[in-house]
């Protein structure tokens, strides 16, 4: 009964992303640039369902890790002058530790309590960044480029870039469909339906919890570095506002969380909205995004809290209970 | 030499002694039985000794380790699983995958978990209803779902707490059979608490009694059964001469 539905939601998924990867061979570059924009966004909305959808843990402060990812490539690349792939590792490692150091303390937090120290560490880390003189405090740090190769992460044709976050966004696509049929998203799982009873059956709450932290804010950092090495700046207004954190939780949320397919259809619908309203409003439509992010958020938490996939699972549940009862 | 030793254990909630100073001694393949009224610390005993809550002092040893300092989850891999008076599927897997879960106590391998999954199901006699939801479950079967669960974590020991409770006389007729069933083909010890006095007093071949979070009584359902200080605790003790109710705790 269950694997069917699975597999609908799988080939779903699977045909999104080839549509995502044929589509911008045939469009301009401000096309593909889009694309690009999408392709990252969903990379980050399914890191962010990791810890928030399948472990229950939301996380309201995820830019931190996108930011964290961005600027120690930046500082090692552009200050230390190394090799991007090297920045790539450096912000990496350096979110691995990041949500160490933030995991030990906050993830004995439970409900509301972890959301909102989510939010405080997003702030303190963008106030940090903004009076950090090192780093070019509020003006940001620039990346000159000087080579172009795959070697040196910069590329002169933007479809290139195109292919290097496409296939980071497969290589999340096929960790999420690894982490639904696991041991370990069995046990986020668990915690999230009721960690006290997840605890008497072997389940470790803390070390469970922390794996899918990490995971999801090694993964965001990937998306920071390409950032870094696609836009050539960063600055806190880019790196670590909370924009992006509402930004990420949203498209998992609109889309369903706890589910493969939700965050990339909540990236499919979230980035063309504020690509959109950028391009059509442009610098007099500043915060009509947030506007609208703002009515999504009470519409999903008052009508629809699971999100699009929850509408699927609306629709093909009441048979089956039905079904269920006569057998 | 026992499966489970308790020494000293104390508890106190502020002013309140839940567990006061109570020693039990649990045998390998034994059923006990442990009774008391309301409020008199059977929950939070089971509570301490699975790490839910702290003792203040005091040793539980289990299948000769000490206790002392690890978590639920550690005891859980030790070999000794709870359940709850209320139960706690998760309700978002079905009944299948909520039985994995304990599963994986003993496993990393997804197919192995739903193997033993599906034989746990056989054995609670739950194998027809192996993809229901959660929602669709009678009380009777999320009690049941909650032993098998246990269950799936090949423990040593299970504590259960009130599995009986809200279930009709013959469901709970099924359930001791079930726990009769766990004890003699799979050699499990169990510590049932349990309010309904019919269906302890067969089941098991040792009672203690808890009151006050005292333990006040120990020993064969029938030495139990004409105990004073059970009569009393379950009762209320009367002084025939003056009349006068001088002890009610069940009220």
């Amino acid at each position: 009964m269950k694997l069917p539905r699975k597999f609908t939601e799988y080939a779903i998924l699977i045909i999104i992303i080839v549509t995502i990867f044929i589509v911008p061979h045939f469009v301009s570059s401000f096309g593909i640039h889009f694309f690009i924009i999408l392709t990252m966004y969903a990379i980050m909305a399914i890191a962010w369902n990791w810890v928030g959808g399948y472990a229950g843990q939301v996380s309201v402060g995820h830019a931190v890790y996108f930011g964290i990812g961005a600027y120690s490539t930046a500082i090692v690349q552009e200050m230390f002058k190394l090799n991007p792939w090297f920045g790539l590792l450096t912000g990496v490692l350096v979110a691995l530790l990041f949500s160490l150091a933030v995991g030990l303390p906050t993830l004995r937090l439970s409900g509301r309590y972890f959301v909102i120290s989510t939010l405080a560490i997003g702030e303190i880390m963008y106030s940090l960044v903004m009076g950090w003189d090192f780093v070019g405090g509020g003006g940001g740090i620039y990346i000159k480029k000087i080579f172009y190769s795959f070697r040196s992460l910069t590329f002169t044709n933007i479809i290139s870039y195109f292919y290097l976050i496409f296939a980071f966004f497969l290589l999340s696509t096929v960790l999420t469909i690894w982490l639904e049929n696991s041991k370990l998203g069995f046990y986020l799982r668990a915690i999230k339906g009721d960690d006290e009873g997840a605890r008497a059956l072997g389940v470790d709450l803390r070390t469970n919890k922390q794996i899918a932290l990490s995971m999801s804010a090694m993964m965001t950092a990937i998306c920071g570095v390409f950032w870094v090495n696609y836009a050539s700046f960063i600055d806190p207004e880019s790196a670590f506002i909370n924009t992006i954190s509402v930004r990420i939780l949203l498209m998992a949320a609109v889309g369903g969380t706890g589910t493969a397919l939700g965050p990339v259809l909540g990236a499919l619908i979230i980035i063309p909205l504020t690509e959109s309203s950028r391009v059509l409003f442009g610098s007099s439509g500043r915060g009509l995004d947030l506007l609208i992010y703002g009515f999504l958020i009470m519409i999903i938490a008052v009508a629809q809290p699971r999100g699009i996939m929850g509408l699927f699972n609306r629709l093909s549940k009441p048979q089956k209970i039905d079904q269920e009862l006569i057998t | 030499m026992g499966l489970l030793q308790i020494r000293e254990l104390n508890k106190r909630f502020g002013g309140v002694k839940a567990l006061d100073c109570v020693d039990l001694e649990v045998n390998q393949g034994e059923i006990v039985g442990l009774i008391g009224p309301n409020g008199a610390g059977k929950s939070t005993l089971f509570a301490v000794i699975t790490a839910y809550l702290k003792s203040d002092n005091g040793n539980v040893i289990f299948n000769g380790i000490n206790l002392q300092g690890l978590r639920t989850d550690q005891i859980a891999k030790l070999g000794m699983v709870r359940t709850f008076q209320i139960v706690r599927p998760i309700k978002e897997m079905n009944v299948r995958e909520n039985i994995m879960v304990g599963a994986f106590i003993n496993t990393n391998k997804v197919s192995l978990a739903n193997k033993i999954a599906y034989e746990t199901l056989d054995f609670i006699g739950m194998s027809e209803k192996s993809e229901y939801n959660i929602s669709a479950l009678t009380l009777a079967d999320k009690k049941r779902l909650e032993v098998g669960r246990a269950l799936a974590t090949s423990p040593k020991l299970i504590l259960l707490d009130e599995v009986m409770a809200g279930l009709t006389p013959s469901e709970s007729h099924d359930a001791v059979k079930l726990i009769r069933r766990i004890n003699d083909e799979l050699k499990i010890t169990l510590i049932i608490v349990e309010h309904v006095m019919e269906v302890i007093m067969p089941l098991s071949k040792k009672i203690v009694v808890l009151d006050y979070g005292a333990k006040i009584a120990e020993g064969t359902p029938h030495e139990v059964s004409i105990n004073p200080l059970v009569i009393s605790a379950y009762l209320g003790s009367f002084d025939a001469k003056s009349g006068v109710k001088l002890h009610d705790s069940t009220s």
